[in-house]
């Protein structure tokens, strides 16, 4: 180890030492050789080829020295740093991709941490169980509490828990503060929090002493409340509050932990409960009020306890048949108190965690796709580093790096994104569950994020990667990433589909839960909800001690606020519709002549109570009868109102008007004076069966107001505040909140679940339209050859976009298709999340369909249209064209003769210096097709001195692809302080790379002396005899075929040609391409353009030289044509001639000796990557046509390389056939 | 036949050990030896060669240092180090296991 990290020092050391041992190793054995009798240097060669590859050994040496790993990471990282930050865009692009993907997931983790997998903040969380008695019989599994004496009977037989304890919430009222406040409590036993394990943050823990009754009243503060109301006051053990008619001193304040089943502001023992201590309720076995949590004993499982309690409660019922009638089939049930914490917020946060692992997979892919063409774009440069020696892992390490790198800065914003977006998560997850405290970014949360990173990268990094086994040699060889770019475009168009599947269904979640909750808000709750201002009055119930009191007070707090300005009515009531508390009691009566027999359930509703005015106030219609008044009171007969649901369901078509119901089994009856309309108690569940009862006859401690005001009724909360301290100072009101705020919070957790998950399809929606762009993009660069040459020859702009587009449009629809299918299983998941509709809505299915399609065009339009460089217009009538498919047909893209906008608008003058500073209008000049801007009168001027110098060169054709393909006047490069366009982003990246190799060697002329042009005559004029007398020939034809090689996601295809020559000088070439039609372009002496399908264009002057030297190509022609002034030859062999045509290239012409004609012709010409290089020609298969020899084999080659699209194979040719004239007129469009 | 000089890489370090166990060699001499002795049936490659040496001397089982050659050239001599020579016996132990195992398979067959 020692030695490595001596090595990792001396690296400059070991390398001479390296050098040195191979230069001892080869000089030794070129000795050796030497005495076996080679010549030295033949010896020293020798040597050196026994010795393999010298730099591959070497390289494998320094592998094993430690110093080389780190310096190959180092190497590889800075590299990597280097890559990416020469491609800003696209790093930025991936960096904020992954950032949003990984934010997204880092977010929800951070929940499901904080929520689901950490350990509950209690001392062994796991041991701790909630129980809960259970009627199960008929509807009523309500859920029952336990009484004193149960708590006593189970906590004393129960071998299955190590403790049990009780709770039940209260309210008492803290006086001696400037306000009378209410004070949320909870009741527990003296051992609750030693039970839940919890240690006070101050002060002590309840003893045993504490719950004695009589003893004094003590309190333990909840950790919000201290903060909220004590400001944290570290002093506040010890002090004393009364609260009610009773002083109560502080003994400790509780850490910040999850409180369930609710939050409370204190807590006292039991005895200090005025219901809970009175000896009547202790002893009543029926007095089921509390609820009971426990700790089991170390190993055993809340099932194990569950039937341990169940035995418990036979005995019970054994024991005590009245307090468990038999029809009501006691039970006892346990769940672990982890899960009752979160089992409300579970089902959210499965579909949350599902939705952002969609994005973070849309996220993958959207990056792979990035990455993969960004690796095509590169394969020259691992093809070169592959030939300079570095091995295919590395060059794999090298990808992987780079997209670690990546991926991890893409985590580090994801987690800036999350911690931005977390009190968002809090808020929201603080109405599902009571550990929403508990999320925070903590270090399991940052692991998570920097595994996911990791990982991410790798797989993002690994499925390019691995995708690009290749010949590094093919790809330096040919040049071209376009062959090996096919299989890659099938792996970006996969993933492309798979993208779009997943925001489809994405996107169908989304839909979904909007359609839910638009049916939520439209819901018709059966009462008016605008200017109601609710609040809560829980009464001092150590004031008002019984009926009568409360009534009282009841009424002169109704009295004195009818009297308020602004008030139009008021109302008191136990409870009102939506209000959280789940719609106040529900309980059992009988009716009057129709009793039920013992072991049937009994007839249930929802109760409550009203005070007069409550069905005026909130707008419940009277349906029958009379509404309660001020004379249903404390003295006066028992009156009920009951709901209209409720009166159907019991006397059907009968009045029940003075009937009779009772809910103490007779003891007293009610008559039945009113029905009322029916009201929903929960937006999401139809209206129950409710029974109203006079708050002013039955008097109520816990009651809920609501007053209809004039006014904004959020307004109104002071003036009703003071007008209710003038009846009783000591009284505190509360939770004052509009009618509308109640219903909005009723739908808060259902609208802010749909914002997120819309969150996350918009953002996969985004990033998938990105994808799709960025393939589509590609695709057109790598097409552009093709393009070039369609809409050279004519073909209509808006065509070729239509091409375009339709590859998008069928990557969308695919997706679509596997989406919808996705889709249709995975909403199942989210049916119970979702309201009013099903999980397979159809118009939701369309909507999002349409949304997605839309998206998908405009992405695929935006780079086509620039690739193009077509017209908006035109463009955008090709969309209309698309999108309204069948009407399609009548709008071919106009050609517009406005001259185009060049060079983005930069002053070509200053270009050329190499400044890019933007043009005026008002200096615009406008040079053939182009428009060019000035900055200056002054390049202005020095433009039009010299426009030759400053104009774009090569007539404004792609400075890569030659005069076959028009640039593009805004993609330019800058050459030797000359302008070039480019046809596309492809070619102007390889232009600017190496710009020298797509110039054409300066033509030098053809000089020849007459004695040699005598005799290169002689040799042609015999070849012409050979090949059957060419000067006779009249006409000419030949229609072949070729064989166009896969380009984009375009397969291998075949193309017709036919060539008509009608000697001397009219020529008509015609390519039929398979799913285009026929392009003829024809040259004449006075006449060239091109006929397509749907028009005729003029051919420019580069375009007719071009296609002319194409065609002297044809030996046929060449020979033909050593009579024109413009051919040039020279003999330098017996068999070789040298040949100049149109101030073309030097052609050389062999000639086979044995039969005389044209074997092959090459020169210096361009390949199918428009870069220069060795052409050759060779004619083969010469065959007798109508008297003259015709080559029917015509092979190309470039630099030694066969090129398939440019060899023909004749069909079939004819000599001397009558031409129609017609073929070489221009016909009248 | 595939090529003959294929050395498995555990064969070569063991070779190259047993060959400095006679006493220090450089480079070129160790390829010479092992041709040698194995009558030119194992050819080393010079390709693993080297850099077997080097992982060997990371390893710690050789120790190389300068010297003068026999034909007074300045040459790289290895030699076994103590943990190299407790090395080589564990693996010539290992080898004959082996090898005894497969002459027994091959005597069976």
């Amino acid at each position: 180890m020692l030695r490595k990290l001596r090595s990792l020092i001396r690296r400059p050391e070991l390398e001479r030492t390296l050098d040195a041992e191979v230069r001892f190793h080869i000089d030794m054995e070129t000795d050796k050789n030497v005495r076996g009798g080679m010549p030295r240097d033949q010896a020293r060669r020798a040597a050196v080829a026994a010795f393999g590859n010298v730099g591959g050994v070497k390289d494998d040496v320094r592998d094993t020295w430690l110093v080389r790993s780190v310096e190959t990471l180092i190497q590889d990282v800075r590299y990597g740093a280097r890559t990416l930050l020469k491609a800003p865009g696209f790093t930025l692009v991936v960096i904020l991709t992954m950032a949003l993907g990984i934010g997204a997931n880092t977010a929800i983790f951070s929940v499901v941490n904080g929520v689901l997998l950490k350990p509950l903040p209690y001392e062994r969380g796991d041991e701790l169980v909630v129980l809960r008695q259970q009627r199960t019989r008929g509807d009523a599994d309500d859920g029952l509490g336990f009484s004193p004496k149960e708590m006593d009977d189970y906590r004393s037989q129960a071998s299955t828990l190590s403790g049990m304890v009780e709770f039940h919430d209260m309210w008492f009222i803290l006086l001696g503060r400037p306000e009378p406040e209410r004070v949320q409590t909870g009741v527990v036993s003296a051992g609750f929090f030693h039970v839940l394990g919890v240690k006070p943050l101050l002060g002590r823990n309840f003893r045993d002493d504490d719950e004695k009754h009589g003893a004094p009243a003590v309190l333990i503060l909840s950790f919000p409340y201290w903060q909220r109301s004590f400001g944290g006051d570290p002093n506040i053990v010890g002090q004393t509050f009364r609260m009610n008619d009773r002083p109560h001193t502080v003994v400790g304040v509780l850490p910040p932990i999850p409180q369930f089943p609710a939050e409370m502001d204190v807590y006292m023992p039991t005895s200090a409960c005025p219901f809970r201590s009175n000896p009547r309720a202790i002893e009543n076995r029926q007095f089921r009020l509390m609820r009971a949590f426990a700790r089991t004993k170390p190993g055993v499982t809340p099932e194990q306890a569950a039937s341990d309690l169940t035995v418990i409660a036979q005995r019970l019922k054994t024991a005590y048949p009245d307090a468990y009638p038999p029809a009501d089939d006691f039970g006892v049930a346990v769940s672990a108190l982890r899960q009752q914490l979160t089992q409300q917020f579970k089902p959210t946060l499965v579909v949350l965690l599902a939705t952002a692992g969609f994005v973070l997979l849309i996220v993958c892919a959207s990056v792979a796709n990035l990455l993969v063409a960004r690796l095509v774009r590169r394969n020259r440069e691992l093809a070169v580093r592959a030939a300079l020696g570095a091995g295919r892992t590395r060059l794999l390490r090298q990808l992987l790096t780079e997209s670690t790198m990546l991926a991890v800065a893409g985590g580090a914003v994801g987690l800036l994104f999350a911690m931005l977006g977390l009190d968002l998560l809090v808020a929201f997850a603080e109405r599902f569950t009571p550990r929403a405290a508990e999320i925070t970014i903590d270090t399991p949360v940052l692991l998570f994020t920097l595994g996911m990173s990791v990982l991410t990268g790798l797989v993002f990094g690994a499925i390019p990667a691995l995708g690009s086994r290749q010949d590094a040699l093919a790809t330096l060889r040919d040049g071209n990433g376009g062959r090996i770019a096919s299989g890659k475009h099938a792996v970006r168009a996969t993933l492309v589909v798979a993208q779009v599947a997943v925001s489809f269904m994405l996107l169908i979640g989304a839909g979904l839960m909007l359609r839910s909750l638009m049916a939520l808000q439209s819901i018709n709750p059966g009462f008016s909800v605008e200017n109601i201002l609710t609040m809560r009055i829980d009464l001092n119930f150590s004031k008002y001690t019984n009926q009568a009191s409360r009534a009282a007070v009841i009424n002169r707090l109704l009295e004195r606020l009818e009297t308020e300005p602004g008030v139009t009515s008021v109302a008191a009531s136990a409870s009102f519709p939506l209000n959280d508390d789940g719609g106040g009691f529900n309980g059992s009566f009988e009716i009057e002549g129709k009793p039920v027999p013992d072991g049937q359930p009994r007839p249930r509703a929802n109760l409550n109570l009203a005070s007069p005015d409550y069905f005026k106030t909130i707008g419940i219609p009277l349906r029958n009868g009379r509404l309660f008044t001020k004379q249903d009171h404390v003295e006066s007969p028992g009156v009920v109102i009951v709901s209209e649901r409720l009166a159907r369901r019991y006397w059907k078509d009968e009045d029940p008007i003075d009937r009779k119901i009772t809910f103490n089994r007779g003891q007293q009856w009610l008559t039945i004076v009113g029905v009322v309309a029916d009201a929903r108690n929960v937006l999401t569940e139809e209206a129950g069966d409710v029974i109203y009862g006079p708050i002013l006859q039955t008097g109520q401690l816990s009651t809920t107001w609501l007053i209809r005001t004039a006014v904004d009724p959020a307004t109104m909360t002071q003036q009703v505040r003071t007008a209710l301290r003038e009846i009783d100072p000591e009284q505190p009101v509360d939770r004052f909140r509009t009618l509308e705020q109640v219903r909005a919070s009723a739908l808060a957790p259902s609208r802010l679940t749909t914002s997120l998950i819309g969150i996350f399809a918009a953002l996969a929606l985004t990033i998938t339209a990105i994808g799709i762009g960025g393939v589509v993009a590609f695709s057109v660069s790598e097409r552009v050859q093709e393009f070039g040459v369609r809409m050279a020859l004519g073909a209509q702009r808006g065509e070729v976009l239509r091409m375009v587009l339709k590859q998008g449009v069928g990557m969308v629809a695919i997706g679509i298709a596997l989406g919808v299918v996705g889709a249709l299983t995975l909403t199942q998941l989210i049916a119970n999340l979702l309201f009013g509709i099903e999980p397979t809505d159809i118009p939701t299915f369309i909507v999002v369909s349409l949304v997605l399609f839309v998206v998908a065009l405009v992405a695929c339009f935006l780079p086509a249209r620039r690739a193009a460089s077509v017209d908006p217009l035109v463009a955008l009538r090709t969309v209309c064209v698309l999108l309204c498919i069948g009407l399609g047909g009548a709008t071919a893209g106009a050609q517009t003769p406005v001259p185009a906008e060049a060079l983005e608008g930069l002053d070509p003058v200053l270009l050329t210096q190499g400044k890019e500073v933007a043009g005026q209008d008002k200096f615009a000049v406008v040079q053939g097709r182009l428009k060019y801007f000035f900055s200056s009168a002054e390049t202005k001027a020095e433009f039009e001195k010299d426009p030759v110098r400053y104009a774009v060169q090569l007539e404004g054709t792609c400075a890569r692809m030659g005069p076959g393909v028009a640039g593009n006047p805004n993609l330019y490069a800058v050459h030797d302080g000359r302008i070039y366009l480019l046809g596309s982003p492809t070619c102007k990246e390889r232009f600017e790379a190496a710009p020298a190799k797509y110039f054409a060697p300066a033509p030098k002329a053809l000089e020849a002396t007459p004695v040699e042009a005598k005799a290169a005559r002689e040799v042609l004029d015999r070849a012409a005899a050979a090949m059957g007398g060419l000067d006779r020939l009249t006409t000419y034809e030949e229609r072949a075929s070729r064989t166009i090689p896969a380009q984009g996601d375009m397969a291998e295809r075949e193309m017709k040609t036919a060539f008509a020559w009608a000697v001397p000088h009219r020529l008509r070439m015609e390519m039929t391409f398979p799913d285009f039609g026929t392009v003829a372009n024809v040259i004449t002496d006075s006449d060239a353009f091109t006929a397509l399908p749907k028009g005729v264009r003029s051919l420019e002057a580069p375009q007719v030289r071009d296609l002319m030297r194409q065609a002297f190509l044809h030996p046929l022609l060449l020979v033909r044509a050593r009579e024109s002034d413009r051919f040039r030859a020279v003999l330098r062999s017996p068999n070789v001639l040298d040949i100049q045509m149109l101030d073309g290239p030097v052609m050389t012409m062999r000639i086979d000796p044995s039969s005389g004609r044209p074997a092959s012709v090459s020169y210096r010409g361009r390949g199918p990557e428009g870069d220069f290089g060795d052409v050759v020609i060779t004619f083969s298969d010469y065959r007798d046509t109508g008297g003259v020899a015709v080559p029917f084999r015509r092979a190309t080659t470039f630099n030694g390389e066969a090129v398939p699209s440019q060899s023909v194979t004749l069909q079939s040719a004819d000599v001397d056939k009558p031409m129609d004239d017609a073929r070489f007129k221009r016909p009248s469009s | 036949m595939a090529d003959r000089s294929d050395l498995l890489q555990g064969t070569l370090d063991l070779l190259i050990l047993r060959t400095l166990a006679v006493g220090p060699m450089h480079g070129w001499g160790i390829s010479q030896r092992i041709q040698q002795i194995s009558a030119d049936v194992l050819r080393v490659n010079q390709g693993s060669l080297y850099p077997a040496l080097s992982r060997l001397e990371q390893q710690g089982w050789i120790d190389a240092e300068w010297g003068v050659s026999e034909n007074n050239r300045q040459a790289r001599f290895y030699s076994l180090t103590k943990k190299g020579r407790r090395q080589l016996q564990e693996e010539t132990a290992n080898w004959e296991r082996f090898a005894g195992a497969v002459a027994r398979i091959l005597e069976q067959t």
